[in-house]
């Protein structure tokens, strides 16, 4: 039976899905974290990112391909039996729902610093939490529509980016590997953190209409996503020093201070305005991802209350809980971390784990 | 049901707004358009800030202060207890430093300020003064738009005609944190009745001031220093000594000068490293347009093209020549050499890295100056018929 066969999507759609998941709160540090750890060879370390994030994405789809119509939610109990099954989605549930508090409130704390340093804590998630639950309340088909119509409206914001090229220094780029390979392969673990998102494709791909174009989807969501972070990233490293861009905390809005029109300036605010619509979609996504598996453990329809809840659970502790800087940076080490597993390694554990449970019990499962 | 929640969300909304802790209104802000920063005879700070008047009542469109402080950020509680309204940053256009602030040792921490609180801009002009910073806040001309906004819109122009640099505080920030070239600020003078561009201040690594360029040069250095150097106009004196002259060289008032357009510029610079020192070979080519020849001797404008691309270049070469030596004299190198060594003798720039003035200052830079005369306009200054 298609359980979700009211709700499915366009292929265009399932690549912003995964694209939007991805766009997120890491594309303002980015720079100065790749620059911390390989210098200006960081454009190296973000490849070779992507392409772990590919092979990892790809894993997934071979892994959802098997059962067409089931979510990671309902294919853990099919293989792990009722019981293992509960507990690890809800691992999954609690990984999600994690992911969306961190991306959620690291932003607010970076919208609060640029924006609005006097505003207490609570008004700017206040401000945040209305939009998000008027998003999440729906179905993946409204989430899919909002994620596409944001990227073709926001596409602006790119040709903004362009113009502190007028005073790139391509000189920075060189020499290319100036301390070998070592620097660049530890980078690598850095930009993980950016492409994590793709994972929401263990839930998307039921709702995928036509399910053999899902390898292309998710492996163009991730190519969108690489040329932004690539275009971002190279003009944020010709544009400052090599030797002072890992003082800045956020290069990626710092670059755009410098735009000055004759009738306006301080484009940066406009830009962060903007990029609030794109970034939004990734702590929603990441709600939905863990409301959506709440209701499915419950086996009810429909995860609006879920959401509700978690985001009024959210309103409270901001009142009560105000991480400094250094703690939310420690927490997105962790989410770090943790998307090495839940993201990398386990699509692929999983993987082998059926290919094994096939041959043990063959056709048993159909 | 529904409706009468929305209904009382909205307005729970609504009554949520004022809770916009960050809101200034504008006749509460002071908005400072123009800081300068200065030691005075003590030593001691002093930060001038000015700021437009709105008032209808007010006959000054502008107000003008200076207070002695520590910092800026400490300069805007002594600002805010004077001026009418709470003092903004955020709009700022100008910063003046004074000459003998460069001399104290790291001033350039000064500015962390700006470049700290996302609140500020970051692309207020800096400008060093030759002289005091307050003669100019105290300098109210009667034929000019309001002084900061003149001080802002003088040195933009003075750009686009390449007679200085223009430096903002994120590129300062990029010059002086740099390993691979040193600061470069425009350079201001308050004279008589008017404040002048004079040229190009040259910093060390330290902040410290160690030469100018002056407005020719400045020109020339720009030409270097930039990839396109859009209509670029330069004047050469080329004036030689000659033996059979009628006139005595100090009676001529009519002298050998040339000016043009640069139209097409390239520049190349090749790097080497051997026996412990840094080559760099610098390539200009350049097509130019020649605007105007003047000269007391028929000779002298009746020669051919070739001479004149000779004569040009030779010129150039002598006075790029100059400009290099002046600054490796002074062991700074406001052309970005150093970047140069970074991106192609990594190795050999590595050790050196954080005394590359030094090591720049015993470098070998040798300038190949070609310039080809595209076009002589529409008009001779003599008919090449005239004196067969």
């Amino acid at each position: 039976m298609k359980k979700y066969a009211l709700n499915d999507i366009t292929l265009i759609q399932y690549i912003m899905m995964i694209h939007g998941s991805q766009l997120g709160f890491g594309l303002l540090a980015l720079p100065a974290d790749l620059a911390n750890y390989a210098g200006m060879d960081g454009w190296i370390s973000l490849i070779i990112g992507w392409l772990l994030a590919v092979i990892a994405s790809l894993f997934i789809v071979q892994l959802m391909k098997k059962h067409p119509d089931d979510t990671v939610y309902d294919l853990l109990p099919r293989y792990f039996g009722k019981p293992l099954g509960a507990i690890l989605n809800c691992c999954f549930i609690l990984y999600f729902l994690f992911g969306f508090f961190i991306t959620f409130i690291a932003s607010i704390g970076f919208f609060k610093i640029e924006f609005l340093p006097n505003t207490p804590n609570f008004l700017m998630v206040l401000l945040f939490i209305l939009p998000t639950y008027n998003l999440v309340r729906n179905n993946v088909r409204v989430l899919s529509r909002y994620a596409e119509i944001t990227f073709w409206g926001f596409l602006w914001i790119f040709i903004v980016f362009m113009y502190p090229l007028k005073e790139a220094h391509w000189l920075n780029l060189l020499p290319v590997l100036r301390d070998g390979w070592q620097p660049v392969f530890q980078a690598v673990n850095t930009t993980c953190l950016s492409f994590l998102g793709f994972e929401i494709g263990l839930i998307l791909h039921p709702f995928l209409k036509h399910k053999e174009h899902a390898v292309k989807g998710i492996v163009i969501g991730n190519l969108l996503t690489l040329i932004i972070y690539l275009g971002v990233i190279l003009i944020c490293f010709l544009f400052f020093s090599p030797d002072d861009i890992t003082s800045y905390r956020f290069p990626t809005l710092k670059v755009l201070k410098i735009i000055e029109f004759r009738f306006m300036e301080r484009i940066e605010i406009i830009v962060l305005v903007g990029y609030a619509f794109l970034i939004i979609r990734v702590w929603t996504h990441y709600l939905f991802a863990g409301a959506f598996g709440i209701s499915r453990l419950l086996g009810k329809q429909d995860h609006k209350r879920y959401a509700a809840i978690t985001l009024a659970i959210v309103l409270i502790l901001s009142t009560y809980y105000k991480p400094s800087n250094i703690g939310l940076r420690s927490m997105l080490k962790i989410f770090g971390k943790l998307g090495w597993g839940f993201a990398f390694a386990l699509p692929i554990i999983l993987l082998v784990y059926t290919k094994v449970f096939a041959i043990f019990r063959k056709g048993a499962y159909r | 049901m529904t409706r009468f929640y929305r209904i009382a969300l909205a307005v729970l909304a609504l009554l949520l707004l004022p809770g916009c802790y960050d809101q200034m209104n504008l006749e509460d802000a002071s908005i400072s358009l123009m800081i300068g920063l200065d030691m005075d005879a003590d030593n001691n700070l002093v930060i001038s800030s000015q700021s437009p008047v709105f008032y209808k009542e007010a006959r000054e469109k502008t107000e003008s202060i200076t207070v002695k402080s520590n910092s800026i950020r400490a300069s805007r509680n002594k600002f805010d207890s004077i001026l009418t309204g709470i003092t903004t940053g955020g709009k700022l256009q100008t910063v003046l430093i004074g000459k003998r602030l460069l001399e104290q040792q790291n001033w350039f921490s000064l500015l962390d300020l700006y470049y700290r609180v996302p609140k500020l801009t970051e692309t207020p002009r800096i400008v060093v003064v030759d002289g005091e910073v307050k003669d100019i806040f105290e300098f109210k001309p009667a034929d000019k738009p309001r002084l900061s906004l003149h001080i802002r819109k003088l040195i933009d122009t003075a750009h686009m005609t390449n007679n200085t640099v223009v430096t903002h505080l994120q590129e300062f920030r990029r010059q002086m944190k740099d390993k691979g070239m040193t600061a470069s600020l425009t350079y201001l003078k308050k004279e008589q009745n008017d404040v002048v561009v004079t040229g190009t201040a040259l910093l060390n690594k330290r902040g410290k001031l160690m030469e100018h360029f002056s407005i020719m040069e400045s020109t020339m250095f720009l030409v270097m220093q930039r990839q396109n150097p859009r209509g670029a106009s330069l004047i050469l004196n080329l004036d030689e000594p000659q033996e059979d002259q009628a006139v005595p060289d100090d009676q001529r008032g009519i002298r050998n000068e040339i000016s043009f357009d640069i139209v097409n510029f390239k520049k190349k610079v090749k790097t080497a490293y051997s026996n412990g020192k840094f080559r760099f070979d610098v390539g200009l080519k350049m097509s130019v347009i020649i605007t105007s020849i003047q000269s007391d001797n028929k000779e002298f404008a009746k020669q051919s093209q070739i001479q004149f691309q000779e004569k040009i270049q030779a010129n150039l070469e002598r006075q790029f020549d100059s400009i290099v030596e002046r600054c490796q004299k002074k062991a700074i190198d406001p052309f970005g050499f150093g970047r140069y060594a970074r991106a192609y003798q990594y190795k050999a720039w590595k050790p050196v890295q954080d005394e590359w003035g030094q090591t720049f200052a015993n470098a070998d830079v040798r300038m190949h100056i070609k310039v080809n005369i595209k076009n002589y306009g529409v008009t001779d200054l003599y008919s090449p018929l005239d004196g067969q």
